[in-house]
């Protein structure tokens, strides 16, 4: 028994350690939700904040969790998750979603601090979207807006008066037209497109135009709704684009992703995309420096107006109040301002809206008169159905199964039948 | 050279011309740069070439972890389908009781059912039984593969004279090592062939792992192959090289065993 004196120590230092007492401090750790596109490798100025809290805050860590799948699927994945309480503490969704989200029960209201400062310092015209008269759902991480991309140069050089003119749809019509170019009839570019086919970009974006006409969201009742005559008008006039050749005939089966790939490679001369396009173009396209950002085309003398979208931080049902800290630091100005200016991200935080970037990048205005007049989507439970219902009409239009006329009142009609 | 193998040999060009193009565009595709991916009109050579985003890929973590999961979920279906389908098989082919056809064309009835038919059961179960994220279950869920594997050895194994084994059981061995010995080298070739389309079949299930994994960490190559369809964009040039990464280890394996398989073809 050479090592009976070795086995001893070794049991005795064991024991000690064991015994021990830990001095450990109790960590919580705060998980947070984002989807794929919004990973701290991609989204630098949110992996910065995460780091920040944690060195901040020891005792609370925030960890972030990577939902994969496109947009569609992430809303079932997170419907079915959150009723079974395992998905995180926060999850950041599509404003869209938040009036089923509410309506189901699975997000509860932000606690009052976290709301009054929401309510005080989140962008005006995002509030619709994100709270009610009682409550405030979510803090908002990113805003996006719609806006029109053109090629500036071949803009100058077919129409060299076309700045000067007023930014009318008439203008944005003719403008169209000039820039279609029909010389080779193997690639043929047009000189306006936008997505048709049946899906929830394309709701959206009919209707910055359905709104620049002065149609309605919601009615008095407070109710969604679908003005016939000013839908039936919106789609009249974006269907002439297409029958005078200014915009493709595959109009109906385009998707918003398709159109941005035909403005990046140059076969459409301008396109109605969202903002967050900017970066993209930037990165997938050799024109990006000859496109630039313009309001949505006003129609008579209606101001020119837009959709606002984005994606908030929404609470669910632990750690409440630590994640609601994390959510107002991920809100905050510096967060926002390195979004901005490192990602290429929208603010939601209205301070921002003063950064100096707004006026020395050549889309700044643009993007920030879109974020102060654009017009969010209202909180409401029968959102979805309504974008649906309506994408379901504009595809109708394109594909020639309709009349603008009849198209619009079936879906006003339906609109009102689900409510 | 008469004419008729002049038109065959142009056929099959044809035919092997239409197979290879979109692969060949994938190719091109993963060697372009990003930014003069969306040229319209579109090129058939790439005005430049980059490795980037084969580097993006393989310098990342992700790949090597989803490679290693359906490695895992297509190896573990395999050879429990190949097992459990050589032991079904062994005993339809060699034994003559009541309901053996029946039960075979049962068999091939359960396979000719949509998988998606079960999904939303399929869902229901994993979730119940805590099985969500599991490549194990994924696996499990993946055996299916059985019946392919019983209706193609069966075949096999009653192509080899049970007289073979009465000859082995003579000369001293047991039943099973008679099986173990003799038979099963015999239809070795059979086992490699349905054993490869199984493998294959396995590493381009989609939709099974696309529904039950939604981790990251877990997923399989086809759903990982997923994160380049975002919400701000299509990445194109990550797609393709990833696509073209993910297959091939099936087309490895082609390669290795290639000899094997047009020998046993040629059987």
């Amino acid at each position: 028994m050479k090592y009976k004196g070795f086995v001893a120590f070794f049991i005795v230092v064991a024991l000690c350690c064991g015994c021990a007492p830990k001095h450990k401090p109790a960590t919580t750790v705060i998980t947070v939700a984002v989807p794929q596109w919004y990973a701290p490798e991609k989204v630098s100025a949110l992996g910065q904040a995460v780091r920040d809290w944690n060195t901040a805050r020891p005792a609370t860590i925030v960890s972030i969790k990577i939902l994969a799948g496109k947009r569609e699927a992430l809303l079932q994945k997170i419907l079915l998750a959150a009723q079974r309480g395992e998905l995180a503490d926060a999850v950041l969704v599509r404003n869209e979603w938040l009036g089923r989200l509410a309506a189901d029960g699975l997000i509860d209201p932000l606690p009052a601090s976290t709301a009054a400062t929401v309510r005080q310092s989140a962008l005006p015209s995002l509030l619709p979207a994100i709270a009610d008269e009682q409550n405030v759902w979510a803090v908002p991480f990113d805003a996006d807006a719609l806006v029109i991309w053109l090629r500036h140069d071949l803009a100058n050089q077919r129409d060299p008066g076309w700045s000067s003119r007023p930014w009318t749809a008439e203008h944005f019509a003719t403008l169209s037209k000039a820039l279609t170019d029909r010389s080779n009839p193997q690639a043929v570019r047009y000189g306006f497109a936008f997505p048709g086919a049946r899906a929830l970009n394309t709701a959206v974006t009919f209707l910055a135009w359905y709104l620049g006409r002065g149609g309605r969201l919601v009615d008095e009742q407070g109710r969604l709704t679908l003005d016939v005559a000013v839908a039936s008008a919106a789609l009249e006039w974006l269907l002439d684009l297409v029958k005078s050749g200014a915009a493709p005939n595959t109009t109906a089966s385009l998707e918003q992703n398709d159109v941005f790939r035909g403005l990046a490679g140059g076969a459409y001369a301008m396109t109605l995309g969202g903002s967050w396009e900017r970066s993209m173009l930037a990165r997938q396209s050799q024109l990006g420096g000859q496109i630039a950002a313009f309001p949505i085309p006003a129609v008579g003398d209606r101001p020119s107006t837009t959709v606002l979208g984005g994606w908030s931080f929404v609470l669910l049902k632990k750690h409440r109040a630590e994640t609601a800290e994390f959510l107002a630091s991920a809100f905050s100005p510096p967060v926002q301002e390195n979004k901005l200016i490192q990602d290429g991200l929208l603010p939601t935080h209205v301070v921002i809206l003063s950064n100096r970037w707004f006026e020395t990048n050549p889309d700044g205005r643009t993007l920030s008169a879109a974020l102060t007049t654009g017009r969010a989507l209202p909180l409401q439970t029968g959102l979805a159905a309504y974008l649906d219902r309506i994408s379901t009409m504009v595809a109708a239009v394109f594909l020639g199964a309709e009349t603008p006329q009849i198209a619009a009142d079936r879906a006003a009609h339906d609109i009102r039948d689900f409510q | 050279m008469s004419r008729s193998s002049v038109a065959t040999g142009l056929l099959v060009a044809l035919v092997v011309a239409y197979a290879a193009l979109p692969l060949l565009w994938l190719v091109k595709t993963s060697l372009t740069p990003e930014i003069n991916l969306h040229q319209w009109p579109p090129r058939l050579a790439p005005a430049a070439v980059t490795a980037g985003h084969y580097a993006d890929i393989l310098g990342g973590t992700r790949f090597w972890r989803q490679l290693g999961n359906s490695v895992f979920v297509c190896a573990l279906a395999t050879l429990a389908s190949l097992a459990f389908g050589a032991w079904g098989a062994y005993g339809l082919a060699r034994h003559r009781f009541r309901g053996r056809d029946v039960f075979l064309t049962g068999l091939l009835l359960l396979h000719l059912i949509p998988g998606v038919a079960n999904m939303a059961a399929v869902y229901r179960a994993a979730d119940l039984l805590g099985a969500l994220n599991s490549l194990l279950f994924v696996a499990l869920l993946k055996m299916t593969g059985v019946t392919v594997a019983i209706w193609i050895l069966v075949a096999a194994f009653r192509r080899v004279p049970a007289h073979l084994e009465q000859a082995a059981e003579l000369d001293g061995l047991s039943r099973r090592q008679a099986i173990w010995r003799v038979t099963l080298p015999l239809v070795g070739p059979a086992l490699l062939t349905t054993g490869l389309l199984l493998f294959v079949q396995s590493w381009n299930t989609f939709f099974l792992p696309f529904l039950l994994l939604d981790d990251p960490n877990k997923m399989t190559l086809t759903v990982g192959l997923y994160q380049y369809f975002t919400e701000h964009g299509f990445e194109p040039g990550h797609a393709a090289a990833f696509m073209l990464l993910s297959i091939l280890p099936v087309i490895l394996l082609f390669v290795v065993f290639r000899q094997r398989l047009w020998r046993n073809i040629e059987i």
